[in-house]
């Protein structure tokens, strides 16, 4: 790998962990909803970015590692769960890309972006699952069905709603996928196509 | 009236190498750690953290970590959780807060650069050290660019538009200042020498704490063992 190759990785890999750091601390001061679907997808563009100016295999991955490093000596409180989110995420979309031979174009762009922002949905649940193991999964569900029940929702309602959380994270990381394509187009214009 | 900081007890000279390997065996024992065994990694654990880092408990405050404790005890007292007591999971929660609020403390990026150097992953390690000497400028570029759009009336121009002209300037002037520094760092001859980055050498510290960090874990583990 170049040292230009590996300076773009560092500096990218350096954007989404300020955007984690200070961004994510100014989200949570605001009680922003959604906070990590929208960090998630931040990231997950730059690192999409960053692919498709490197073309190297492991690019995007490498990209994520970096921030997930700066997260974590940036560590305050819960946060080594949002370190173990970043690199899974960094990781889902290098499988994505991967998959699809690492051929950069916006179908692999938005597979990669939806699975990882739709990680920031399963990630609540891995943890609990390393934790407590599976049972306690089965009873945060039926804590879900008779807290529906006791709001006279439909007894669907919990599959509802983490249905309708997902559709609105794929939708995220599509959108994530689609930006990134549409910058690296703009950005090769400016920089040349190979981002010489 | 405070105390004078002088007589303060001088903290463990722990490096990151050590906050490391407390990290790391506390990952391998606290999910299979059960019954006795767990509360002993959580003492065991606790008191390692106390003697290296005191301020590490202070992660145990945090938003996350409650949150997860009165959602265990919620469902409990609801009568839906899986038989045993939600203090089990929150106590693997607490050893694994404790452990990597040590290494957070402990651990700078340059050491975790230099690290990953020495662990043969040198291009990691330069892309980490280019990140972390940059990171400054890099949160500076952002909020430059940020306050250059606003002056310059592109808010104006809607969000998504001037979201794209954000997105385009600092990207670019971050792909351009990659350029710079990949001319900087050969025109100094990197990578000419393959000579190893230096790591800090282990202290006597280091040595008690991941010595005492492998027993507890390999202890949860036997005991786990033992009582299956």
């Amino acid at each position: 790998m170049s040292v230009r190759d590996v300076a773009r990785l560092g500096l990218l890999g350096a954007l989404w962990g300020a955007v984690e750091i200070t961004l994510g601390a100014a989200m949570q001061a605001a009680h922003v909803p959604l906070r990590g679907a929208l960090l998630t997808t931040i990231g997950i563009t730059i690192a999409l970015v960053g692919a498709a100016f490197v073309r190297r295999p492991g690019a995007a991955f490498a990209i994520g590692m970096v921030a997930a490093a700066l997260r974590l000596v940036g560590l305050s409180g819960f946060a080594i769960s949002s370190v173990a989110a970043i690199v899974i995420e960094a990781a889902l979309a290098e499988a994505c890309l991967a998959a699809f031979r690492y051929r950069i174009g916006a179908p692999a762009f938005c597979t990669a972006g939806a699975a990882a922002v739709l990680w920031d949905l399963a990630h609540p649940a891995l943890g609990v699952l390393l934790l407590g193991g599976a049972d306690w999964l089965g009873a945060f569900w039926r804590a879900a069905h008779k807290a529906s029940a006791a709001l006279h929702l439909p007894p669907a309602s919990p599959f509802v709603l983490v249905a309708a959380l997902a559709l609105m994270r794929i939708g995220l990381g599509c959108l994530a996928g689609l930006a990134a394509w549409r910058l690296v187009r703009r950005l090769q214009a400016r920089f040349g196509v190979d981002g010489a | 009236m405070a105390p004078d900081p002088s007589l303060r007890r001088p903290l463990p000279d722990v490096t990151a190498r050590g906050a490391l390997h407390l990290a790391a065996a506390t990952l391998v024992a606290a999910p299979c750690a059960q019954g006795r065994a767990l509360w002993a990694l959580l003492a065991g654990v606790a008191v390692l953290a106390a003697w290296v880092e005191p301020h590490s408990f202070r992660n145990l405050l945090s938003r996350g970590f409650l949150t997860l404790a009165l959602t265990m005890a919620a469902v409990t007292a609801t009568g839906d959780g899986p038989g045993g007591s939600w203090a089990p999971v929150v106590a693997r929660a607490a050893v694994l807060v404790l452990a990597f609020g040590v290494l957070g403390r402990r651990a700078s990026p340059s050491a975790l650069a230099t690290l990953a150097s020495r662990l043969r992953l040198g291009d990691f390690g330069l892309a980490l050290g280019i990140a972390v000497n940059s990171l400054d400028s890099v949160r500076h570029t952002a909020t430059g660019t940020w306050h250059a759009l606003r002056l310059r009336g592109a808010l104006r121009a809607g969000p998504v538009r001037c979201a794209r002209l954000y997105a385009v300037t600092v990207l670019g002037c971050i792909l351009a200042r990659a350029d710079t520094v990949a001319l900087a760092a050969e025109s100094r001859g990197y990578g000419l020498y393959d000579r190893p980055a230096q790591l800090r050498p282990a202290t006597g510290a280091d040595v008690q704490l991941a010595v005492a960090a492998w027993t507890l874990a390999v202890t949860a583990l036997a005991t786990r063992l033992v009582e299956a």
